[in-house]
């Protein structure tokens, strides 16, 4: 619909206009700030500790934050798996990569926490990580 | 034939298209003005931060009075069913 505002507000004197492609749609994907009554994913988001899949899992494992969960990111913080409680004790001398659990459901910020939190429930989940459209990580998301 | 009407009409300007850092830029450098054209109960369930409503369906054959012609601008909803 916004090509054919922007042509529209053009046609009728506007002078500079332009056309957001990706539009409200895109803006909330990114987990972006938002205004209105939407209650969306985005603005219950978590801190959520981090590792890269070269580090040794006794130097992961020490961090003070980190006690059951660790996600695993490459560049640009794009999500590629996750460590559980477990993993984080088995070896300290392994690296993460040789441990991590690899491709871990993620979902948008601009999903409606209620209809998350409902299948959430539905399959016994208390957490599931939250990612752009690029796959970086966001948060996570707690029900 | 419709050729003298179409010589004669003024030059308009095509809108430009903008990604999210085109925006964003747009956002800190020159203060545009947001628009959401999707209907009111859209806009109340979301928009961009200052964004205010009208409606595409509501624009008439004139300018809306709230959009300064000459201030840049930009519609920001779509929708799924956008060809």
């Amino acid at each position: 619909m916004s090509p054919r505002a922007a042509s529209r507000l053009t046609q009728l004197g506007a002078t500079e206009v332009y056309d957001y492609v990706g539009g409200k749609t895109d803006w909330l994907a990114r987990g972006l700030t938002y205004e209105g009554e939407a209650e969306l994913v985005g603005r219950h988001l978590h801190d959520v500790p981090t590792c890269t899949p070269d580090e040794r899992i006794g130097a992961v494992a020490a961090r003070p934050q980190i006690d059951s969960l660790c996600v695993v990111v490459g560049p640009g913080r794009v999500v590629l798996g996750t460590l559980d409680g477990h993993a984080l004790t088995v070896d300290g001398d392994a690296v993460v990569a040789a441990v991590a659990r690899y491709g871990p459901t993620t979902v948008r910020p601009s999903e409606e926490r209620s209809a998350l939190e409902d299948r959430m429930e539905a399959k016994d989940v208390d957490h599931i990580l939250v990612t752009d459209p690029a796959g970086r990580l966001l948060g996570a998301f707690r029900r | 034939m419709t050729g003298r009407h179409d010589h004669d009409a003024p030059a308009r300007p095509a809108p430009r298209s903008l990604d999210l850092d085109g925006l964003q830029r747009l956002l800190a450098e020159r203060d545009p003005l947001l628009i959401e054209v999707l209907g009111p109960d859209d806009y109340r369930w979301a928009h961009l931060p200052g964004a205010f409503n009208v409606p595409l369906d509501q624009i008439g054959t004139q300018l809306p009075a709230d959009i300064d012609p000459a201030r840049p601008s930009s519609p920001t909803a779509t929708t799924s069913s956008e060809t």
